[in-house]
């Protein structure tokens, strides 16, 4: 369970990034963070896995401070959340297969990370989840012949691979075109209901938060503005969470609607 | 679901071996390995070479003043000065061969024929070990920096052809139609339209091949071309610490200083291209 | 045309028809040119050059050359073991230095170091043992190690490290960090990271570079026997002092043969690699 206590986040050039947000997501949610560009929502993921640090409050995860991990501890801790960003960041020099894998280095020796030597555990483990996300076919090809949406598909069964509890995700379906959003978005539906993996995904197109999450939480100038079901969102609840009326870009589908 | 095993399964029989490179690994290391020991023989660190390189690292850190100090034909100022007057005198004559060179060798200047006899030549040129050059030279021509000068200025030509044979095959032929179009002569063309494109290039080039001129004339030194190589292989070989380090300073001194001038002008050209 | 000789040195002013003003830009050309010349005059005669010296001594450089052609071939079987020296001091030289290299480039990045002072610190000191040309930690190291080919292997070494470092935290600065990023993520340590997502893609840069080394050293190698640190450069010294400029000939015969086939493969071997 992943628990904001008060949280505050405050850059040292003074932006305040968070202020004092405070909620709870339960192990197997669906949770969809929207808001406008720079209101918080990439600052709030990252505190969670601490690759960014918070300045005030309090931040746990399954009971552990997140603040007070360092080193070996963070390390450790961090293996069990996933993590996927808005450009995949995958080696494009090499395989599918070898990407995937390099999500199981954190546990093995410096000496096999160097040599390359995966246990057949591992290589089941990467390939598995391959198949997860429906691209089993491509293990072998280079990561930079794949489209847009394969690479993002490696990507999760990157995350896939390390058996998180929790799968955050930063805009992982900007840089993609709706009909492949639709398939990764599926996809992630799906490991959360099979494999009960929290996932919170920040996303500023908002028919596909609202089409795909069970709960949304709305962010403005680092405050939620709105924590609750999907359901029961209304056009002025958008309105109070954007500070305005929606445009096409906040949209993902209806984009060229002539 | 079957189907769907057998798929996982199958893919994980594929998985690329690491026994090739595993092998080339070890194959490697074993060539090493023989290698080293054929060619090479650790006799240990005598009690000797220690006391030596202690001395030579007192030596080294405590510079010689007075060598540096000295303005005469002794001082450092002069050594380097005359290491530098190699560098530079080499490389310009060496410029004045290499760009006819160049222009013969470069496929849109001159037919094909022209081309490859010029660029064998050049080849051979710069495959011709300077160093040796430089004994030749001052076994006939005598010991002194004379010699220094003009194996260094042979031995530029190789490289320096080669780069500026790169730049005028770059050249833009729409400069000169423009120019022939505006009824240009033939000077005025050249003027105008070929030296402009080609004068911050071999700029660049020059001013590079004279960064590394400036390390072999050192080196030269040792041949007795000249230079402050022959003093600090002197200084080296009698243990004359203070004044090796005296003389080592003056060289990393120059050698840093002229490397910053020679990046900065260069950036300076390169962003005034175009 | 004394009006066109001082245009070339002083810019013009222009008025046009409308009244504006204007100035040609200032031409560096010509002054620099002078410069250059001036210049050269002052190093000719600091190196003495000596044109009639030299017309009258060529002769003996050209009798130096002729007696060099044709090469005296039975020099060969001595000459065997001082190339291989030469060529596997090179070799070992060049993989030790770029082998170190690698690892500590990566701490001399301005990506992964954060210590601003300690990197300028540490890429100050390189630059500076950069400057020294390898036969002078040749000649140090066969003094303090004793004559012979460790001393050439070592002193190609620690030049090939000073190079190889530079240019691969150049290199590793253009690198995409997102892999890294994504694998920190993943609990994995920063050596591991470093060694997932960066190495794979300056890979082929390194080899590369490793490549390109071995080019340098080969020709440098050659030199070192001069001052002891072993290799055919010992054979040079000793053939020239006593005048047997057959077996030089043949020296300068092996050598160019050997720079122009390892610089031909290595040229290849360069292109492909940098490609993947």
């Amino acid at each position: 369970m992943i628990k904001f206590e008060n949280v505050d986040k405050v850059y040292a050039n003074g932006t305040r990034a968070l202020d004092k947000v405070s909620l709870e997501i339960e192990q197997g949610e669906f949770v969809a963070i929207i808001g406008l560009s720079g209101a918080g929502k990439s600052t709030l993921i990252r505190t969670v896995n601490k690759m960014i640090d918070i300045t005030a409050g309090k931040l746990t995860v399954n009971g552990i401070d997140v603040s007070t991990l360092k080193g070996k501890e963070l390390r450790k801790f961090r293996r069990k959340i996933g993590m996927v960003f808005q450009s995949f960041n995958l080696v494009l020099r090499t395989s599918v297969i070898n990407n995937v894998l390099a999500a199981r280095v954190a546990d093995m020796s410096l000496i096999r990370t160097l040599l390359g030597l995966y246990s057949k555990q591992d290589k089941i483990q990467a390939l598995e989840a391959l198949d997860k996300v429906g691209i089993l076919e491509k293990a072998y090809s280079r990561a930079d012949q794949l489209s847009g949406g394969q690479q993002q598909r490696v990507a999760l069964a990157r995350t896939l691979a390390q058996n998180p509890e929790i799968i955050l995700a930063d805009e992982p379906v900007a840089a993609l075109d709706p009909v492949m959003a639709d398939v990764v978005m599926e996809d992630f539906k799906r490991i959360n209901k099979d494999l009960n993996i929290t996932v919170v995904i920040n996303i500023h197109h908002v028919d596909l938060a609202l089409q795909y999450a069970d709960r949304i939480i709305g962010i403005n100038a680092g405050k939620i503005v709105y924590d609750g079901p999907t359901k029961n969102i209304t056009n002025e609840t958008l309105k109070m969470i954007y500070g305005r009326e929606l445009t096409e870009d906040d949209l993902m589908k209806e984009k060229k609607n002539d | 679901m079957s189907s769907k095993q057998l798929t996982v399964q199958s893919q994980l029989e594929k998985f690329p071996s690491v026994l090739p490179k595993f092998i080339i690994g070890l194959l490697s290391f074993v060539v090493f390995y023989i290698l080293a020991t054929i060619t090479i023989s650790f006799k240990g660190i005598n009690e000797r070479g220690l006391l030596i390189a202690i001395n030579a690292f007192k030596g080294l850190f405590n510079p010689s003043v007075k060598i540096i100090t000295d303005l005469g034909q002794y001082g450092l100022l002069q050594m380097l000065f005359e290491t530098l007057a190699i560098a530079f005198l080499g490389t310009i004559i060496g410029l004045v061969f290499a760009i006819p060179l160049a222009f013969l060798a470069s496929r849109n200047m001159f037919p094909k024929g022209i081309n490859n006899i010029c660029l064998t030549l050049i080849s051979v040129i710069r495959a011709f070990p300077s160093f040796m050059l430089g004994i030749m030279f001052v076994k006939s021509i005598g010991p002194g920096a004379f010699a220094g000068v003009l194996s260094m200025a042979i031995g530029s030509i190789g490289m320096l052809s080669k780069l500026i044979i790169e730049v005028i095959e770059d050249l833009n032929p729409g400069i000169a139609e423009a120019l022939d179009a505006a009824g240009c002569s033939t000077f005025e063309k050249i003027r105008y339209g070929l030296i402009p494109q080609l004068s911050s290039n071999i700029i660049s080039i020059v001013l590079y091949r004279l960064d590394i001129n400036v390390k072999n004339a050192t080196i030269l030194g040792i041949v007795q071309a000249g230079g402050i190589g022959a003093q600090l292989m002197f200084a080296i070989g009698a243990r004359r610490w203070p004044d090796a380090g005296a003389m080592l300073l003056g060289v990393i001194f120059m050698t840093v200083v002229l490397e910053y001038f020679s990046t900065k002008i260069r950036t300076r050209l390169a962003g005034q291209k175009g | 045309m004394i009006d066109d000789i001082l245009h070339i040195f002083f810019p013009r002013t222009y008025t046009l028809g409308n009244g504006k003003v204007v100035k040609e830009k200032f031409n560096w050309a010509p002054y620099i040119t002078i410069a250059v010349i001036v210049f050269s005059i002052l190093c000719a005669i600091a190196t003495k050059v000596d044109i009639p010296r030299l017309i009258q001594r060529s002769n003996a450089f050209w009798d130096l050359i002729r007696e060099m052609i044709p090469p005296n071939w039975s020099f060969w079987r001595d000459l065997q073991k001082p190339m291989i020296d030469t060529i596997v001091m090179s070799v070992l030289g060049t993989v030790v230095g770029c082998l170190i290299a690698l690892p500590t480039s990566f701490y001399l990045s301005s990506n992964f170091e954060l210590n601003n002072v300690y990197l300028v610190g540490h890429r100050g000191l390189l630059s500076l043992l950069r400057t020294l040309p390898t036969l002078v930690y040749a000649q140090l190291l066969s003094i303090v190690i004793g004559t012979g080919t460790l001393a050439g292997t070592v002193s190609i070494s620690i030049f090939t490290y000073t190079i190889c470092v530079k240019m691969l935290y150049e290199q590793i600065e253009t690198v995409d960090m997102g892999p890294y990023e994504a694998l920190q993520s993943t609990g994995a340590s920063r050596a591991k990271c470093m060694i997932k997502a960066i190495y794979p893609q300056i890979r082929g840069y390194f080899w590369a570079t490793v490549l390109y080394c071995f080019e340098t050293n080969v020709r440098s190698a050659a030199i070192l026997g001069y001052v002891g640190a072993g290799g055919i450069g010992v054979q040079i010294n000793e053939q020239l002092t006593w005048r047997r400029y057959g077996n030089t000939g043949l020296m300068v015969l092996v050598l160019v043969i050997t720079v122009v086939i390892i610089e031909t493969i290595s040229r290849e071997l360069r292109k492909k690699l940098v490609q993947g």
